[in-house]
């Protein structure tokens, strides 16, 4: 178990491209820590300065305490697993899981036992004398999770690990890949453009976005209080719906509807206003409500999606209800309750959550 | 249809049979030629099945003087031939992996410069700088060695540049993963490049054996010492005998021994290759 610490991290490329703009974090003993963002947001590079395979332009990191920005990859501890998994073609599965081992000098009766008892945990015990070229994309996920855990290392790196994978295996390879890390309980950073993935595996998010840390939380703190409309909307699926507003003295106004807040803030003036697809209900037991003028419906078999409009604003809404819905008397316009505890409110010019 | 099919079958058989023929009878002429006398030859109608003279004349030349012209032995030409070759398509292939490897995996300056001053000395065969490489290995008092024989032919840019286009094919990832297991650049080069270009080799000491093994105007011009020559220069030496007969009993064998290194060669790395090819990693 070991530490992680990034102190104002920061990245320029050769050719002048900054690619991360200060990132701090202190990650705890054996937490999981999930870095999620759009693609291009500067998550790969962040990893693989950790991993030291891109050099740190300025800042400081450490692994338990210790300055590690000079330390070849080898020497700071770590393992990676890769997207693509990177494992040797040409070495059968044991020696892709000895190979590391053996460079470190460890000796032979040692690298069998720890390979085959990692082997074992990874259900490999039949494959060790394959070669990747055999194996399914599963089998070649858990060899490269394989070669990483054989070596016990300080920190585990994982740059999209499942992309590769087919939807559900992916399911079948996050929940294993939550399961060993409570196990083993080595400190990890994974990688992830999947804000599924982000929500089911993190002890704590890192939201990303053009290589700052937009927010660091616990899934559900980033979930029920995120801190700007881009981490808003970036977590959550579907997306959260935004909708320009005015508000005045505690009174928020919609379109062409006004709501009186019950907790208002203290902010006067142009707000965008946010409200999950899944807080807006049909039964009318809460106290806030707002007509929807329907586009669309999108059955998706346990919940309908409802696509529509609220009078005198030009945003789209998307609802999540339940399959019942099937607008069956063809209205058009459709009440829907909401709650004001489930409004997010950021500021318009600073982009800042206000409530 | 089936009538058709089966006069097209019967045609495309006759046409390989007699591709076939035309590449093989000058080789079976060669032969046949090998294991008759020299009067017989020099008779003017050659027979069409081998004679009784193979081994009289196979060993005449193996372990006697291969011709008045040529002072040694057939076995020595094609000893110096087997080290001429070898050591230009092992040289080549060492130098040339060497040099695609700190092109491709290394950061430093000129690097690009390096490749493209690699790449236009393909525009320079032997026959091209082979008065001022001679000046050269003649200075470095080279001539009569194998060393003269092989170090002016070892640098290859066609190699340097298939284990480069090679190498950019290998991901990136690799290299990373290798780092992250403790693998520095020798490492990296010896447990994971060098087995991964396996087949790449063999197709390229295919051909740079025979490369060698054919070496014809380099040979002739750098030795003077008998007990440097190879086979396939000496074989112009044998015919270059001026108003004498040319010694046919002693040419024909030489030149049928002379073919079978390269074929032994191909055949025997032909299965190397189909070997690699099989298992071949997606
Ligand atoms: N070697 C490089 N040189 C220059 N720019 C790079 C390099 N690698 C990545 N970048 C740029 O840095 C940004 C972040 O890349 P990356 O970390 O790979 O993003 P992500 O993994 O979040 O998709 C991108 O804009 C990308 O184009
Ligand atoms: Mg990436």
């Amino acid at each position: 178990m070991a530490t992680l610490n990034l102190k104002n991290l920061k990245k320029t490329y050769a050719n002048g491209h900054q690619a991360i703009h200060g990132v701090d974090l202190d990650v705890r003993e054996g937490e999981l820590i999930v870095m999620v963002g759009p693609s291009g947001c500067g998550k790969s590079t962040l990893l693989r300065m950790i991993a030291g395979l891109e050099a740190i332009t300025e800042g400081t990191l450490e692994i338990d305490q210790r300055r590690v920005n000079d330390l070849e990859p080898a020497e700071r501890d770590i393992a990676m697993v890769f997207q693509n998994y990177a494992l040797y073609p040409h070495m059968n599965v044991y020696n892709n899981m000895a190979y590391g081992l053996k460079n470190r000098g460890v000796d032979k009766a040692e690298i069998d036992r720890l390979v085959r008892q990692t082997a074992a945990i990874l259900e490999l015990d039949a494959l060790l004398e394959r070669k990747p070229g055999q194996l399914s994309g599963g089998q070649r996920q858990r060899v490269a999770m394989g070669r990483a855990i054989v070596r016990n290392p300080k920190v585990f790196l994982f740059d999209e690990p499942l992309s590769n994978l087919d939807a559900k295996l992916r399911v079948q390879m996050r929940i294993e890949i939550k399961r060993l890390q409570r196990k083993l309980g080595i400190t990890s950073v994974y990688v992830t453009h999947d804000q599924v993935e982000a929500m089911t595996l993190a002890d704590r998010l890192v939201v990303m976005n053009g290589g700052v840390a937009e927010q660091i939380g616990t899934p559900m703190d980033i979930y029920n209080r995120p801190q700007t409309p881009f981490v808003a909307g970036f977590i959550g699926s579907p997306a959260m719906n935004f909708i320009q507003a005015q508000l005045h003295e505690g009174a928020l106004t919609l379109g062409d509807q006004t709501i009186t807040l019950a907790n208002p803030p203290d902010f006067n003036g142009a707000v965008v206003v946010g409200l999950r697809p899944e807080h807006m209900h049909r039964k009318p037991d809460y106290a806030h409500q707002l007509m929807l003028h329907i586009d669309l419906l999108e059955p998706l078999g346990a919940d309908t999606l409802v696509y529509g409009r609220i009078g005198g604003s030009g945003d789209e809404l998307v609802v999540r209800l339940n399959r019942e819905f099937r607008n069956l008397d063809n209205q058009a316009i459709l009440p829907l309750y909401f709650d004001c505890d489930e409004l997010h409110l950021f500021c318009a010019k600073s982009q800042q959550r206000i409530n | 249809m089936v009538e058709n099919r089966r006069w097209l079958t019967l045609f495309s058989h006759l046409v390989i049979w007699l591709g076939i023929a035309l590449v093989a009878l000058p080789l079976w002429i060669a032969f046949v030629a090998s294991t008759h006398s020299s009067d017989m030859i020099m008779s003017g109608t050659l027979p069409f099945w081998p004679g009784e003279y193979m081994w009289e004349n196979y060993s005449r030349i193996l372990f006697g003087d291969a011709a008045d012209a040529v002072g040694v032995s057939v076995s020595t030409l094609l000893l110096n031939s087997l080290i001429m070759a070898l050591g230009i398509a092992i040289g080549k292939i060492v130098i040339s992996m060497m040099a695609a490897y700190a092109i491709v995996f290394f950061e430093f300056r000129f690097r690009l410069f390096s490749f493209w001053m690699i790449f236009m000395t393909l525009m320079l065969p032997v026959e091209v700088r082979i008065i001022p490489t001679f000046e050269v290995v003649a200075s470095l008092g080279l001539l009569d060695s194998y060393t003269g024989l092989t170090l002016p032919l070892i640098a290859s840019a066609t190699a340097t540049f298939l284990f480069r286009q090679f190498f950019l094919t290998i991901p990136k990832e690799m290299l990373e993963a290798a780092r992250v297991d403790g693998a520095g650049p020798i490492r990296f080069l010896f447990d994971i490049l060098l087995p991964l270009s396996r087949t790449n080799i063999a197709a390229l000491f295919v051909i740079m054996f025979i490369y060698g093994w054919n070496q014809y105007l380099w040979p002739l011009l750098v030795t003077n010492d008998e007990n440097y020559y190879t086979v396939v220069m000496s074989i112009q030496r044998m015919l270059a005998v001026g108003d004498d007969e040319v010694a046919w009993n002693v040419v024909m064998p030489a030149t049928v021994l002379a073919m079978l290194p390269p074929v032994l060669v191909v055949v025997l790395m032909q299965r190397l290759f189909v070997k690699g090819l099989v298992e071949t990693e997606k």
